[in-house]
């Protein structure tokens, strides 16, 4: 791996990536994004992959299916675009080496980069867990906040559906209707969903990105974040949904970002955030395809399964 | 040329009835007294015009030069007459008291002095909702600011300026006239609301924290009583239960109203009943409940209590309406929410998110089965971390002021 700075702590204690000959096909890779860029209401969330990984350690390893790459390097004064290109440039990486990226924000402006890479593969669903739509008017060219970065990748050609899951509170506009191929579920309509329901929105036959925006718990529970919205889900609340992505559907990456440290003494929200992780990764196997035909070793994938 | 126009942009509140204080200004004052008013400043000045604010209204102006030195020729008392000898000099005088600039210097609320100030100006605007300058207009939704914190332990005098900085991020909006509000989206009940509902935002009443508490009871009485359209709404942000108090024992003078009270914690309840049993400000208040998380307790009158008690869970599956309608409110309502919360740091916040998720249906509610004529929004700690707190405050409040004005 290149560009990244290694971390001092991996989240859940996974091996750092590396290029070496160990086969990691299948498994998650952990890009930090430590950023705040995007943000126009705090700074703090360029902290939150350190947080994250930080409470991860006191959680039992979910599993032997993860790699940390460590964060991009994103010193200060450096603009958004390189770090999107920079973050773009890790994401091929992993691609290439058969893993999936799993990208720690900082702030949400930061999911193009990872999205950008793979809908140039292959179509894609995208699954946004967030409390705000993210669809703010976007004037093109390079540069986006994370108000508008939903709106932004809307426009990728290979972003074919995209499904936004917990938007609530009191905004300007009704943005329950975004256009043709996004589907926008409220946080009480998604309390409502069973599994069939659920599913029905995501197609099978195209694989999926997830993007969690912490925000879509309740401040009750995940406070350290920058824009909260009340009346949220409750963790277990979106446990429960990403299990049923996981467990039915085929992911090609995900992200989890504007975790805020600085508005988060108490750790809390960040304990969450490495929850929603472990739960995710507790159930990663089932999205290994262990009959590729790719020259991966399979027994490093499974000789400590969890 | 003696000529004033506003120098401010922001939107105006639609035309309505005429204030009291409006109708106290539009008199001649050919022979009166004036003086210039000690509450402006100069923001900027060029040959031609000067810029000054009201500092207690907010209200900007811009003057011409000769209109801004007629004004200063009233830098001490002087009668009209004296200073203008002709029609046209009599004319801009007349406008210079209608903006504001020159005042009675026998009249009680001249400003100019502390001890004699009723309203400050604010950094910040509940919703960056005009300032209400213009006093011809009558909106149905008035926010004021009460920083008193005096009544209760812990700080929460911060707290209007807290809640108008975090309310910017819902920002009152209108069609491209500036005439039509156009309300926000509550995504929650997936409905538009405070569509057409005028706001104006008249800053904070002025608070001397060495004075009595019935001195803030009489200056709020006087803000209120110049300021507040019969038919309007008010918001009122403090401070604590005592600013709240104050406000219904205002609007209890105008109207019989029932405060309700909704405690974030029980923790409040008891040293916020001794308040309300003194009856300093609602001893003739009809009906005083406080619905906090542990149950109902109603009071009736200061000297008849009687109590309603259900316990949590009771409270937590009885339909919103259902509890209201066993409250037997027959008045208006003064509702009171009340933030004081035992929890310090982010916990507050946190505790207040949960909190708001209970609550919010009995607001509305209420809406439903009363008339809501006033509001108060008390006890937001200063030292609740994060943005939380803030955030739910202002969520609290506007789905309030919609339960008070779309009552649906």
């Amino acid at each position: 791996m290149t560009v990244s700075e290694a971390p001092a702590d991996t989240l859940f204690g996974w091996p750092a990536a590396h290029t070496g000959p160990e086969r990691m096909h299948g498994l998650l890779c952990v890009l930090g994004a430590p950023t705040d860029h995007g943000s126009a209401l705090a700074r703090g969330a360029a902290s939150g992959p350190g947080a994250i990984r930080a409470a991860s350690a006191g959680l039992m390893t979910p599993g032997h299916y993860g790699r940390d790459a460590g964060d991009i390097v994103s010193a200060p004064g450096v603009d958004l675009a390189v770090v999107l290109q920079r973050l773009a440039g890790m994401v091929e990486e992993v691609l290439e080496l058969g893993m999936c990226p799993l990208v720690i924000g900082g702030d949400h402006s930061i999911t193009y980069a990872p999205v950008s890479v793979l809908q140039q593969r292959e179509e894609i669903c995208l699954v946004w867990f967030d409390a705000h739509t993210d669809f703010s008017p976007w004037a093109g060219g390079e540069a986006h906040s994370h108000k508008q970065v939903l709106r932004r990748i809307s426009s990728l050609a290979g972003v074919r559906k995209i499904l936004q899951i917990g938007y609530r509170g009191l905004t300007t506009e009704d943005e329950r209707r975004l256009g043709p191929d996004i589907t926008v579920v409220t946080s009480a309509a998604t309390r409502e969903l069973d599994e069939d329901a659920l599913l029905a929105l995501v197609p099978a036959g195209m694989r999926c990105y997830l993007s969690i925006d912490i925000d879509i718990i309740d401040p009750a529970y995940a406070p350290g974040t920058g824009a909260p919205v009340p009346d949220g889900l409750t963790p277990e609340e979106l446990e429960r949904v990403l299990r049923i992505l996981v467990r039915h559907r085929r992911v090609a990456g995900l992200d989890l970002v504007e975790v805020n440290p600085r508005l988060d003494p108490s750790g809390h929200t960040a304990s969450v955030a490495a929850r929603l992780l472990g739960d995710i990764a507790a159930e990663w196997e089932r999205q290994i395809d262990f009959t590729s035909p790719s020259p991966v070793d399979m027994a490093s994938c499974t000789e400590n399964p969890a | 040329m003696l000529d004033i126009v506003p120098a401010s942009t922001s939107t105006s509140p639609s035309r309505g009835p005429a204030t009291p204080q409006q109708r106290r200004d539009d008199g001649p004052c050919g022979g009166a007294r004036l003086v210039l008013c000690g509450d402006l400043e100069i923001e900027s000045r060029t040959p031609a015009y000067v810029v000054i604010v009201h500092t207690v209204t907010s209200r900007r102006l811009k003057l011409t030069t000769a209109a801004f030195d007629l004004a200063m020729r009233f830098q001490a008392p002087a009668a009209t007459l004296e200073i203008a000898n002709t029609s046209g000099l009599r004319a801009a005088v007349e406008r210079l008291v209608g903006a504001g600039v020159l005042v009675d210097p026998d009249a009680a609320d001249v400003g100019g002095a502390s001890s004699r100030r009723l309203r400050n100006a604010v950094p910040y605007r509940f919703c960056n909702a005009p300032a209400w300058q213009d006093r011809t207009s009558a909106p149905h939704l008035v926010i004021v600011g009460i920083p008193y914190d005096l009544g209760s332990d812990r700080g929460c005098r911060m707290s209007p300026l807290r809640i108008r900085e975090r309310s910017l991020g819902f920002a009152y909006r209108t069609d491209a006239a500036g005439e039509f509000p156009l309300g926000w989206f509550d995504a929650n009940r997936g409905l538009r609301i405070l569509r057409g509902a005028t706001m104006a935002d008249i800053g904070d009443i002025h608070v001397e924290y060495s004075e009595s508490r019935a001195a803030l009871y009489e200056r709020v009485d006087r803000v209120l009583s110049s300021e507040l359209p019969d038919q309007a709404v008010l918001l009122a942000i403090g401070g604590d239960i005592v600013a709240g108090l104050a406000v219904a024992a205002h609007m209890n003078a105008r109207m019989p109203v029932s405060i309700v009270r909704l405690v974030v914690s029980q923790a409040a309840s008891p040293h916020n009943d001794i308040d309300v049993r003194s009856g300093d400000a609602t001893g003739d208040i009809e009906h005083v409940f406080s619905i906090a998380p542990s149950g109902i307790r109603r009071q009736l009158r200061s000297d008849a209590v009687s109590t309603l008690v259900m316990d949590a869970d009771a409270l937590a599956l009885q339909h919103a309406d259902e509890i209201v309608r066993s409250l037997r409110i027959e008045s208006a309502i003064h509702l009171s929410i009340d933030l004081t919360c035992p929890m310090e740091g982010v916990a507050t916040g946190a505790v207040m998110a949960s909190w708001r998720r209970e609550v919010g249906p009995l607001i509305l509610a209420m809406g439903r089965a009363h008339r809501i004529v006033s509001i108060d929004l008390v006890g937001l700690p200063d030292d609740a971390q994060g943005a939380v707190a803030s955030t739910v405050a202002c969520h609290l409040a506007l789905t309030a002021l919609s339960a008070a004005h779309d009552r649906v």
